[in-house]
């Protein structure tokens, strides 16, 4: 299992958006219900925790959410 | 001091959660979630709530008795403090008139209401049978088929000082909408009168602060942001609030008069520093830290920060967390 922790600069930056950004209408609750779940147990730090969040993202700003992953290096998962 | 959050559920529920998630994170209290028809279901948003958080209490943030039957609001109550005990208070008001007046419903009798619905829900979650023949509820043997898991706080939503009085004589705690100093000093002495009437300690009662709050470290945006709620408030105030502020009563009139003919920017921008002053709590993180000290000082022992909370919600949330909620929590 991955050790590998996310920078909470970038953690921040997603949930700014997803927080305050349009299009929180979009997100499928599924997806929803799992960030919620990696939030609450705060581990929006790991690898998928933040996967959590930046599938969240791709339905509000599919651009910014691009631009955090490639900044952390991380893959879409197909 | 205690500090609460207030949500209105207009988006995904999912939002909500999250934002009450991070305020449970950042040292808030309490999250209180409004209950209007037209908005998310309150207690479906608080469900969500509870399941994903573990020690932020939850407020329903005001429910009223003519929405939802008290018997209603007891079952509501109970199930919700199944999932989260010890976590969960129930504020109760008249309601809001033209949301209500909206679907048909009218408010009547809202002294009684408010009172006979305390003693019902009370004697439900109790677990007691009640047999009640009041001017406006009739409860023939009524009980909850379960038992409630842990005690309830009931706050009222008050603002005059009837119901201000009657909050201080039944409710476990006050919900006052209001953002200044001088109006909590008033509040709190009608408080007090019903406190003496149930000779109970005024230290008893939660004599919570329900504020519009917006916080920046940019002052005048935070200001500006504050414009819209208070230009609504100032349209709704009646004119002895307005006097007791200072407030230009043409200038007041207008506001309404714009507000009512749909011209809402024209409406904001004649929102003056002292309506701001008056009907909100607005600045740099330093400025509001002064008022909730005011506040304070004036007998408030729980300061919610409600809509708008900050130019950006999130942002004013971790300056509150940072910077304010530790200043009280410290002493």
């Amino acid at each position: 299992m991955s050790r590998c922790r996310i920078s909470k600069k970038y953690i921040d930056e997603a949930l700014s958006i997803i927080l305050q950004g349009k299009g929180a209408s979009k997100v499928p609750s599924d997806k929803a219900l799992n960030l919620l779940r990696y939030a609450s147990e705060g581990k929006l730090s790991s690898i998928p925790g933040f996967r959590s969040l930046i599938e969240v993202l791709e339905f509000m700003d599919p651009e910014k959410a691009r631009d955090i992953m490639s900044k952390c290096n991380l893959r879409r998962e197909v | 001091m205690k500090f609460g959050v207030e949500f209105v559920p207009r988006e995904p529920f999912w939002r909500a959660v999250l934002y009450t998630v991070e305020a449970e994170r950042l040292g808030f209290d309490y999250v209180w979630v409004t209950d209007h028809y037209n908005n998310r279901n309150v207690f479906t948003t608080l469900t969500a709530t509870a399941i994903h958080t573990k020690s932020i209490k939850l407020g329903i943030g005001v429910t009223n008795p003519y929405i939802r039957h008290p018997a209603a609001t007891a079952s509501a109550t109970a199930s919700l403090a199944e999932i989260a005990p010890d976590r969960v208070a129930l504020g109760i008001g008249a309601g809001d008139r033209a949301t209500l007046e909206g679907i048909g419903i009218g408010i009547v009798k809202p002294l009684s209401a408010i009172k006979e619905s305390v003693y019902i829900i009370r004697e439900l979650l109790a677990g007691k049978p009640v047999s009640f023949d009041g001017s406006i509820f009739k409860v023939k043997s009524a009980s909850l088929n379960f038992k409630c898991r842990s005690y309830i706080p009931i706050y009222i939503g008050a603002q005059g000082p009837q119901m201000l009085s009657l909050a201080g004589e039944i409710g476990d705690g006050v919900l006052i909408n209001a953002s200044h100093p001088e109006d909590f000093k008033y509040a709190v002495e009608y408080v007090r009168k019903g406190v003496e009437k149930s000779s109970r300690d005024i230290k008893s009662i939660d004599i919570a602060a329900y504020t519009a709050f917006s916080v920046a470290e940019d002052e005048a945006k935070a200001i500006a942001a504050s414009k819209q709620v208070v230009a609504f408030i100032v349209a709704g105030s009646p004119e002895a609030v307005l006097e007791r502020h200072g407030i230009n009563l043409e200038s007041a009139s207008r506001i309404r008069e714009l507000i009512v003919s749909g011209r809402f920017d024209e409406a904001f921008n004649s929102v003056t520093m002292d309506m701001i002053d008056a009907f909100s709590v607005s600045g740099s993180p330093s400025s509001v830290a002064k008022r909730v000290e005011e506040c304070l000082k004036a007998g408030v022992t729980q300061f919610v920060v409600g809509s708008p909370i900050g130019p950006q919600p999130y942002e004013a949330m971790k300056i509150i967390g940072s910077k304010i909620i530790p200043t009280f929590k410290a002493g």
